[in-house]
Order: structure tokens, then C-alpha cells, then sequence
């Protein structure tokens, strides 16, 4: 077996699902032996790696359409996804509940994220050891309560169902809705840029938590009442 | 009305009608070699998988694992057989055709 063929099984091996994955190599080879005894092995090769190509396409495809037909997967991935968001907001918020003002990178890292630096904040190494030393001495879940949060939660859910209730357009009822869920965030983050100088890093926390927190609590509870309203349908 | 599923695609068709004909000895290869002997069709061993994955699911095919060969460098065979609803969606499809064709000629 040369190179070109080698290559050609290993695509087709990558690409086929698990349950044909034994026969299309098995017939990948009897095509190439096949043509290796009537022309040259060059050719055949050749031919082996464009028909592994054009295959793994068409395999790709068919999985795909498999996982679209799998609803459960779909549900699977998004737990998951949910999972991961959760995990790296409750870390994220217990860095933020311990924070140590004579701490030069804690200090640096505020400043960025009311700049809006976010992003920059999160791919240093720092923070990670600082979320990971929060791990084992920080309040764990309880960072993630605050009562303001919770009434700009409440307020927000009942926008919500206000809209959903009276309006007729699908679109403009998402649209409503997600602009109402994110409204706090949206609301901090101008308030943060607006008064950036006046503030103290002291007293950023407190609008930094409810901005946070609410979105937070609004998601979820949105997410659950939407489930349980789905299962209703369901099983009417 | 019949169902979307009911119908036979031209790929599900060709492939179902190549099984037929191959009777015992239908498996990937075979089924490749002979729409490429008979119609000068090659279809991809993706395309050709995702379809009798498709036909199975329609309850009109039954495969099984088969016996490994060197040429195939050890990998299983897997064998596909027309079912008995199988041959009836073809006779049907067969029909279709045969009416939509009768007196109709083609010019040009």
C-alpha cells in the first residue's frame, strides 16, 4: 500500500460512521486492488484517493442529517454548552466577589473589564490561577445570589411575558424578548462607560453583579419556563 | 396522498434495482462495480452508504454482516437484500412509469 492510498483509508476512516466504517475501507480496498490489476498502481492509487474524497464528503453530509434527525443530541450538546457557560460564570463570579484591591492584576483586570476588555481579561494566564486559588478558598455557589439581581430578574420575566403575550409576530416577539433579557447587561455596561471616571473600583462591583447576575437568573428561569411550556404542548 | 417517505428517489431506485439484480452477492463493491458496468454511473461508497442507510430505514432492504477477505485487507463484507415491501415500492415505482410513459413520444 503506498502513500496516496494509506491517506485515501485514513479520510475515509476519519469520515464514515462508526457503523459502515468496516465496509466502505473493505470496499475502498477491493476497488484498488482491483484497478492496481488492471492498470498501474499509480492510477489506482489515484483513483482510491478520489473516491475517498467525494465519500468523505457524502459521509459528512449523512452525518450530519443523522444528528439533525436526533433531537435528543441537539438537547445533549446544548445541556453541555449550558454546562460549560455555567461552570466559567460561577468562576468568573467568584473572582469577582474576591477581588483584592491591593492585588496589582486584580486591579488592572477591573479596570479593563468596565473598559469593555473583557476578552483580554479572560486569556491571561493570571486570571485562571487566580479562578483556580477561588477554587478551594472563595464562597463557592453562594457568589452566585444577590437580591437586587433577582427583583431586576422578576421585573424583566414579567416584560417578558407581557410582550409574548401581546404580540402577534414570532420575530418581533424573540426579538423583544432577547433585548429585554440582555437589557440589564446592556443598561450596566452604558452606566459603567458613562461614569468610568467618577467611579470608584470599589463600588463597580455592585452594579458589575446585578448586570451579570440578572441576565443570568432571567436566562435560565426564560429557558425552563420555555421547556415546561414545550412539554405541556407536547403531551396535550 | 402518499407519504414523502413512500417515494423512491432516482438514487434509491438505481440502487435498489442493482441489489435486485445482484440477488445474493449484492454488498458495496458489487453494487458500485455493476452501476458502473451497466449505466456507466459511479457513485461514491459515501453516496452508496447513506442510501442503503436511508433504504433500510424504509423497511425496503435488510443487510448483514459478511465474510472478510484479503483483497479487502481483512475488513467484513455487508450484504443487502431486497424485502418484500422493497420489491413492492419498485413494482409500484415500475408502474408509475409505465403509465406516465405510455403514448408519450419524444422528439428532438
Amino acid at each position: 500500500m503506498n502513500m496516496l492510498n494509506l491517506i485515501a483509508v485514513v479520510l475515509l476512516k476519519l469520515a464514515a460512521p462508526s457503523d459502515y466504517r468496516d465496509e466502505a475501507i473493505g470496499d475502498l480496498n477491493q476497488a484498488y486492488n482491483k484497478k492496481r490489476l488492471s492498470g498501474s498502481e499509480f492510477s489506482a492509487s489515484l483513483y482510491s484517493f478520489k473516491v475517498a474524497i467525494v465519500s468523505s464528503i457524502h459521509f459528512s453530509l449523512f452525518r450530519f442529517k443523522r444528528v439533525k434527525l436526533k433531537e435528543q443530541t441537539i438537547v445533549n450538546l446544548l445541556t453541555g454548552f449550558w454546562l460549560i457557560i455555567f461552570a466559567f460564570f460561577t468562576l468568573f463570579m467568584q473572582w469577582l466577589s474576591n477581588l483584592n484591591f491591593t492585588n496589582k492584576f486584580d486591579v488592572a483586570a477591573l479596570n479593563r473589564i468596565v473598559a469593555g476588555q473583557f476578552n483580554l481579561v479572560v486569556t491571561e494566564g493570571e486570571f485562571w490561577q487566580a479562578v483556580g486559588n477561588n477554587i478551594t478558598q472563595g464562597k463557592g455557589i453562594l457568589c452566585l445570589t444577590d437580591a437586587n439581581a433577582a427583583i431586576i430578574s422578576l421585573l424583566t420575566l414579567l416584560g417578558a411575558v407581557l410582550v409574548l403575550k401581546f404580540t402577534q409576530s414570532k420575530l418581533t416577539a424573540l426579538t423583544s424578548v432577547s433585548i429585554l433579557l440582555l437589557l440589564p447587561f446592556i443598561a450596566g455596561t452604558v452606566f459603567l462607560n458613562l461614569n468610568a471616571n467618577d467611579m470608584t473600583l470599589d463600588n463597580v462591583g455592585s452594579i458589575l453583579t446585578p448586570m451579570l447576575l440578572s441576565t443570568f437568573y432571567s436566562s435560565i428561569a426564560f429557558i425552563g419556563l420555555s421547556l415546561i411550556k414545550n412539554k405541556r404542548t407536547h403531551y396535550a | 396522498m402518499a407519504n414523502k417517505e413512500s417515494y423512491l428517489g432516482e438514487l434509491e431506485h438505481i440502487v435498489l434495482l442493482a441489489i435486485l439484480k445482484l440477488k445474493d452477492g449484492a454488498y458495496g463493491a458489487t453494487v458500485r462495480e455493476l452501476l458502473i458496468s451497466s449505466i456507466n454511473r459511479e457513485i461514491s461508497i459515501g453516496a452508496l452508504y447513506a442510501t442503503t442507510d436511508r433504504l433500510e430505514r424504509k423497511g425496503l432492504i435488510t443487510s448483514r454482516k459478511g465474510e472478510a477477505t484479503a483483497e479487502r485487507g481483512g475488513k467484513a463484507k455487508r450484504y443487502f437484500t431486497v424485502t418484500s415491501l422493497g420489491l413492492e415500492n419498485l413494482t409500484q415505482t415500475r408502474q408509475t412509469f409505465e403509465v406516465l410513459w405510455s403514448g408519450t413520444e419524444v422528439t428532438g
